[in-house]
């Protein structure tokens, strides 16, 4: 906390002195919202979202039809512009449709796929860290072992043996993005179980798994949402990454096959289009998640020095 | 303050010769080295209802163990404690669940005794919920009838509100509510003043009496302020290193003490009267950890009236009816309590 950022301004303001009593602090997105670089990548990735959720609504075309130019040719390879924004693939389709309708099943699969993993690392965390003796080093020794787990091979062996889909794409991902929540999780419950209010719950008589549910998990939340949206660009590049090796199901059209279709194409060279604007919308998705994010945990670590 | 020492009855608390070990080495190690320390020597202590019992001493002197030994959250390896006359020594988590409306505990920190993420209200209806106490319905009124019991008013204003806007003595009375909400016979306070005002202090003392007085019910109250227990409880009880070393009426124990560590305890007292200056008497050193523990009476070391003989070999024990101390030379001296006043 060395140079005074917004957000570390805003935040003396909250105690104020005409507040009444009963008035809550402001929630911790509305001083999120006050960081101007938060507030860029809050809405960018809300036009993601909307552009993923409208998809068959604002895509000009069918992202597979092959257009035809008024002369009769196929539109093959037309550069950017304002008919097709994107240009168009070397079967006259239009990429600006491909795109939108590639970042719907992008952001879809980088959804789901960041949720398993923080449902699933966050969940093992709580354990590990709470449980203490052998169920806690059986559970960081899987962590280790998924820590050395590397994830393209993984994924190519997974999608070779159980075949391409999109359940085994996300299978693959939240195997390898478990650890780092699982890590965090678990150093943040160390902490968190010595004080006062979790042995208070013990003399109230709570159940252990009360206490790990009720008590704690409510205190690692911030973090495990953290990591939702961290996870989430990751998730993102991984699904890019594998569709652009190849991976992906053969009729999906995701961002990332976007890209594949163009190197597979040869006509990379030429078309320097083709692969640049789905490259781009992963680039801007990635920095919006991660400015949020950086914001957010900002604020955490504001809050861990209030309490 | 007469209520105490010669009543007849059952205790709502007892302690019987309680001994705690620590183990210090752990894994591997704990298997090739056997060390083990000991943190709690034969204590023993019977609080009835309605009687508050202080426990003062060093930092470090176990007093917070023996809050942690009656409440279940420290294991015990000789002795017996028994909470409403039931024998809780080796109760399990599971076992611990049936006795937790009888012993409740408040802690030092109001600060991280309290959950942030909870309002007032899920903190205190905790305890209800966790044991199953009470129907839904009845949640708000058992909630406020605690919160007033611990003078927190009017109750309703606190009901919404979060630890984040409470002062510190407001959060000690909703820590104070969440344990009598489940109406226990025994409360045991672990230093529950030291972080706040002295005049919050005396209030939430001065709440602790009248829960006694009114309800009857039996307080361990520990703090290291000797001038506070001496204010609110019926008898005092002084440790070190583990041991308790006296314990009596709490005017026989501040007032004629005995043990030369009680005379030195007393005589640190801070007094607010400059023109009242006594002959300042240092405690020499620090308390020696329990891992170092001096043979015979732990506080030779220290002790300003030590001789070379039995100090140094053998353990003296509590003696005495009413007002008991343990050390081997208190009646041999008997103008000592001259030098320190």
């Amino acid at each position: 906390m060395t140079a005074p950022t917004p957000l570390d301004q805003a935040l003396p303001a909250t105690s104020g002195t005409d507040e009444p009593p009963d008035l809550r602090p402001p929630s911790s997105w509305k001083l999120v919202w006050r960081d101007r670089r938060a507030r860029a990548g809050a809405v960018v990735i809300l036009l993601f979202a909307l552009v993923a959720l409208l998809a068959p609504l604002i895509a000009p075309y069918h992202p597979l039809e092959r257009l035809v130019g008024p002369d009769g040719d196929l539109l093959r390879l037309q550069p950017p512009s304002l008919e097709h924004p994107f240009g168009t693939s070397n079967y006259g389709r239009d990429l600006f449709s491909q795109a939108i309708w590639g970042t719907r099943r992008t952001l879809q699969v980088g959804v789901i796929a960041a949720v398993v993993a923080v449902v699933i690392g966050t969940n093992i965390g709580l354990i590990a860290g709470f449980a203490g003796g052998w169920v806690e080093q059986v559970l960081m020794r899987l962590n280790d072992a998924a820590l050395a787990l590397p994830f393209v091979p993984l994924a190519i062996v997974l999608i070779g043996t159980l075949g391409r889909s999109d359940v085994v794409l996300i299978i693959a991902i939240a195997l390898v993005f478990w650890r780092i929540p699982a890590r965090v999780v678990r150093a943040e419950v160390l902490v968190l179980k010595e004080l006062g209010f979790v042995r208070a719950a013990t003399c109230g008589g709570a159940t252990r798994r009360r206490i790990l549910y009720r008590q704690i998990a409510p205190n690692i939340l911030p973090y495990a949402f953290l990591y939702g949206m961290l996870l989430t660009a990751e998730a993102v590049i991984a699904e890019a990454t594998l569709s652009f090796l190849g991976f992906a199901p053969r009729d999906a059209l995701s961002l990332g096959t976007i890209m594949f279709d163009a190197f597979s194409s040869q006509q990379i060279r030429q078309a320097w289009w083709w692969p640049l604007f789905p490259g781009l919308m992963i680039m801007a998705f990635v920095v919006a998640v991660s400015l949020l994010s950086e914001a957010y945990e900002r604020l955490l670590s504001l809050e861990g020095v209030d309490r | 303050m007469s209520a105490g020492n010669g009543t007849a009855g059952m205790p709502a608390v007892s302690a019987d010769d309680v001994n705690v070990e620590f183990g210090t080495a752990r894994g591997l190690a704990a298997l090739l080295a056997e060390r083990r320390i000991r943190v709690l020597e034969d204590v023993s202590f019977a609080i009835q209802p309605g009687e508050i019992l202080g426990l003062g001493g060093e930092s470090g002197s176990g007093k917070s163990t023996v809050a942690g030994v009656l409440c279940g959250l420290v294991g015990v390896s000789a002795g017996q404690v028994r909470v409403g006359g039931q024998d809780v020594t080796h109760f399990s988590h599971r076992e611990w669940r049936g006795v937790r409306t009888e012993i409740q505990l408040i802690f030092q920190d109001p600060f991280e005794s309290l959950n942030p993420q909870f309002t007032v209200f899920a903190s205190v209806a905790e305890p209800l919920v966790s044991l199953g106490l009470c129907a839904k319905d009845e949640l708000v009124p058992r909630v406020i009838d605690a919160l007033d019991k611990a003078e927190l008013r009017p109750p309703s204003a606190y009901l919404n509100r979060r630890p984040t806007s409470l002062s510190g003595g407001e959060r000690q009375r909703v820590a104070i509510a969440r344990a009598l909400v489940v109406n226990p016979s025994v409360l045991v306070a672990d230093e529950p003043v030291s972080m706040l005002d002295p005049t919050t202090a005396v209030e939430i003392t001065s709440l602790l009496r009248r829960l006694a007085d009114d309800l009857g019910v039996a307080i361990l109250l520990i703090s290291h302020d000797l001038k506070l227990l001496g204010g609110v409880c019926d008898r005092v009880g002084i440790m070190y290193l583990g041991r308790l070393v006296e314990t009596g009426s709490a005017s026989d124990v501040l007032r004629h003490a005995k043990h030369p560590y009680t005379k030195l305890l007393v005589s640190a007292v801070p007094n607010v009267d400059p023109r009242l200056r006594r002959p300042r008497v240092v405690l020499k050193g620090a308390l020696p950890s329990p891992a170092h523990r001096p043979s015979g009476c732990p506080f030779h070391p220290r002790c300003p009236i030590a001789d070379g003989g039995g100090c140094a070999t053998t353990v003296p024990e509590l003696t005495g009816q009413a007002h008991r101390c343990a050390c081997h030379r208190a009646g041999e001296i008997p103008d000592a309590e001259r030098s320190y006043q």
